[in-house]
């Protein structure tokens, strides 16, 4: 049985992941610490029979390994599926491994790569960890290894995971923690952003709105609702229009509200078969307080990918 | 909805929306009144459902039908031209033409907006298509768009009823790019 909370718990687990590998954070053991102990990653594109790495010590090492620097977005991810299975959770991801050029300054940006986790999620002392998480290359031809299985369309929850007592229950347990119904709103609140922004169907009423009154945008700076309806009116916008694509929502509880993050990779959709080219890439950094109307924005800064080092 | 949530939390108990729900579930086609609340639980079944599209029509598992088995009996597909595929039978073998491998990752999918309604739920969704180790072609984005959603709640959990895909189209080009 997983509880509403469980689902939000292991998303955000998923998407730090990407945080966690493309900065290489405290040396690597961000992204170890991800990992429940004796815990494996597995690439099973690396050697023709696959490459498994296994404890801290290798976990971090192999997030020194790759392209990495503190503001690098790379690992895209999003269609988490989870389910609970014995001893905790197993759950799938697609993942898009995004090369961002400089933050739009004329390099190139393109799709390296990508394709499916398989995970194995327990819940630890610390909170959910991966058990085992496998990388499986996406190929329009038969795989080399046995693909993951399928996961089947999702069952109903029992109806007591849903009940406000079991929510009031955690937040007794938890406190400074976000209850399921934050981790809504919260996630309501961004998902909304693209379309407000992309496409504006009202001069940027709904994209003001999504702010708090004395928000504060960067960049470049911008201050009230009014300056932010007029700067989202002068973004591009159309009824049908799609840009901004938002994945890994990293959301956390701070004593005042919540603060989170995302990877933005805006793309310029070819129409009519032209080809599509990525226009920029990084992330946002958020401050997000509550207020009498809902969750709204604070502060959103954005902030655009710069490749780091590569480890030799 | 971000205000409703928080009643939600604040006011309405479980086994009332359960009522709720089943009365709406049981009059179908009725008048639009006002909207349901959704749970923790319907929240998340709905998102959970909208992510295994992806990995159903990418694979076509089991010869589509794990596709066909997210929507409704009743349900279907609109295409970018808006043409209809209805039905589990038409949708398993819709998923059987487009699969691009079993171990294919091409929709990617985001910036998920859900909504209460009377009768179930609304949703609303980014795509990215992302065309990667298809054979010696580079690997690149090969386009996207959004869907709109209608769910149903049947006996079995939350399903399409209808879901439309509807691609890209540019906005006027302004003087300045300034937003982001």
């Amino acid at each position: 049985m997983l509880t509403p909370l469980d689902y939000f718990e292991i998303e955000q687990l998923a998407y730090r992941y990407g945080y966690a590998l493309d900065t290489g954070a405290d040396n690597g053991f961000a992204y170890a610490d991800l990992y429940a102990d004796d815990a494996t990653f597995t690439g099973t594109n690396q050697g023709p029979s696959g490459r498994t790495y296994q404890g801290r010590e290798r976990l971090a090492a192999l997030a020194r390994g790759g392209k990495r620097g503190p503001n690098f977005m790379s690992h895209w991810v999003t269609n988490v599926v989870i389910e609970p299975a014995p001893g905790g959770a197993i759950g799938k991801a697609y993942v898009g491994i995004f090369d961002i050029g400089n933050g739009g300054n004329g390099a190139k940006s393109r799709v390296d790569h990508g394709g499916i986790y398989n995970d194995v999620y327990v819940k630890t002392a610390k909170g959910w960890r991966f058990k085992s998480r496998s990388f499986f290359e996406s190929t329009s031809g038969a795989p080399v290894q046995p693909p993951p299985a399928m996961l089947a369309a999702p069952r109903a929850l029992s109806a007591s995971s849903g009940s406000p007592s079991a929510n009031r229950e955690s937040r007794i347990s938890n406190p400074g923690r976000l209850t399921a119904e934050d981790y809504i709103e919260i996630q309501q609140l961004v998902a909304r952003y693209p379309y407000a922004l992309d496409q504006n169907a009202d001069q940027g009423l709904s994209y003001a709105n999504l702010f708090t009154t004395d928000a504060v945008f960067r960049q470049p700076r911008t201050e009230g609702r009014q300056n932010l309806a007029t700067m989202a009116s002068r973004a591009p916008h159309g009824p049908r229009y799609t840009r901004h694509f938002l994945a890994n929502h990293v959301i956390e509880a701070t004593p005042e509200g919540a603060t989170g993050k995302q990877y933005l990779v805006a793309v310029d959709i070819g129409e009519m078969g032209q080809p599509s080219s990525i226009y920029l890439g990084g992330h946002y950094d958020d401050v997000y307080a509550k207020t009498p109307e809902g969750w709204r924005f604070k502060t959103r800064t954005f902030i655009a990918s710069v490749t780091g080092t590569e480890a030799k | 909805m971000i205000v409703r949530y928080t009643r939600l939390a604040l006011i309405v108990g479980v086994s009332v929306l359960t009522l709720v729900w089943s009365v709406h579930a049981q009059t179908p086609g009725k008048p639009a009144g006002k909207p349901a609340a959704l749970t923790a639980a319907d929240y998340i079944e709905i998102r959970q459902l909208v992510a295994r599209y992806a990995y159903a029509v990418d694979t076509g598992a089991e010869n589509g039908n794990v596709y066909a088995s997210l929507f409704a009996d009743d349900g279907a597909f609109a295409d970018r031209m808006g043409r209809e595929t209805k039905g589990r039978d038409a949708l398993a073998a819709l998923a059987r033409r487009n699969t691009r491998g079993p171990q294919s990752a091409f929709h990617f999918i985001v910036n998920h907006v859900i909504e209460p309604t009377s009768d179930g739920a609304v949703g609303k969704e980014y795509l990215v298509q992302l065309r990667i180790g298809e054979g010696e072609r580079p690997n690149d984005i090969f386009g996207g768009g959004h869907y709109e959603d209608i769910y149903v709640k049947t006996p079995d959990g939350w399903r399409f009823k209808r879901r439309q895909f509807i691609p890209s189209e540019g906005g006027p080009k302004p003087q300045a790019e300034v937003a982001r």
